[in-house]
């Protein structure tokens, strides 16, 4: 995968739709944009861990501590691929 | 900080749970067996322990209901706990809390974030904390779900502070509630 915007694109969306909606078992179409701890009940404590697994496995690492204290909702994974996708 | 005018003990309801002072006969096999098992002392970044039942009775008997709190999670209408949770306060107006889901039964079921809830009233309202913390030790995600859910702030990650169950050694990182943040959260809540 090939991002070096700092704004979501079309793949970077479509690949944390594919992994919040594995991790809560849900249909990519009913989770919305601001999809998040609190603002939808399937992400639960056992769906955020599926979640951050999904997440490193997409990314083919093991994200630091101060990453993953981040991650509340769907942006926040956006913006750690991004960030993640950007370094050098 | 005010604490409790005597040691006796604390009992905390909830929808769903009694939450009550843990004592000598709670040594139980169940309580024991939490102790000893891989997969939960993973969960605290810890090794099975090895526990007998005097290792048990030792470490309940070192809570004394004033400064420092073991509180078996019963479910209401039961005799067996699920888990336990623990305060500890400490100088400085402050509390450090820990909760073990023992049963795995229960595990993902909302049990850490309704006790806590609970234990945030009791900890503001009653003793006038001004902090709540927590420490996670190790990758314990499901850990660090339950506190951003209550509007904990991650405050820091102290890195390969502390040795692992698997040799390696882990970092611990904390999160912390502050009087005003929980008093904020409150009136958001009921401005709902």
């Amino acid at each position: 995968m090939t991002i070096k915007s700092e704004k979501p694109d079309s793949a970077v969306t479509s690949l944390v739709l594919q992994i919040i909606s594995s991790a809560l078992n849900l249909e990519p179409s009913k989770i919305s944009t601001n999809a998040g701890i609190g603002t939808l009940d399937e992400w639960d404590s056992l769906a955020h861990m599926r979640i951050i697994m999904g997440l490193e496995e997409a990314l083919d690492t093991v994200l630091p501590m101060e990453a993953i204290v981040e991650i509340s909702d769907m942006t926040d994974i956006e913006r750690l691929i991004i960030e993640h996708t950007n370094q050098p | 900080m005010a604490e409790k005018n005597s040691n006796e003990p604390l009992i905390l309801e909830t929808e769903r749970f009694l939450l009550r002072s843990l004592e000598t006969k709670d040594a139980t096999d169940t309580y024991i067996s939490w102790w000893n098992d891989k997969e939960i002392q993973e969960g605290l970044g810890a090794r099975p322990r090895n526990w007998g039942q005097i290792e048990a009775e030792r470490h309940i008997n070192k809570f004394d209901n004033q400064r420092r709190y073991h509180l078996g999670i019963f479910p209401k209408g039961e005799d067996v706990p699920i888990g336990f949770f623990t305060i500890f306060l400490e100088r400085g107006k402050i509390a450090q809390t820990v909760v073990v889901i023992g049963n795995k039964d229960y595990w993902g079921a909302g049990v850490p974030f309704e006790i806590r809830t609970r234990a945030l009233e009791f900890l503001f309202n009653t003793i006038k904390v001004e902090k709540v913390y927590g420490k996670i030790n190790g990758r314990n995600y499901a850990s660090i779900y339950n506190y951003k859910a209550l509007g904990f702030v991650a405050e820091g990650v102290q890195r390969k502070q502390v040795p692992g169950p698997e040799g390696k050694r882990l970092d611990v990182l904390f999160f912390g509630l502050l009087r005003e943040e929980w008093l904020a959260q409150k009136t958001a809540e009921q401005g709902l």
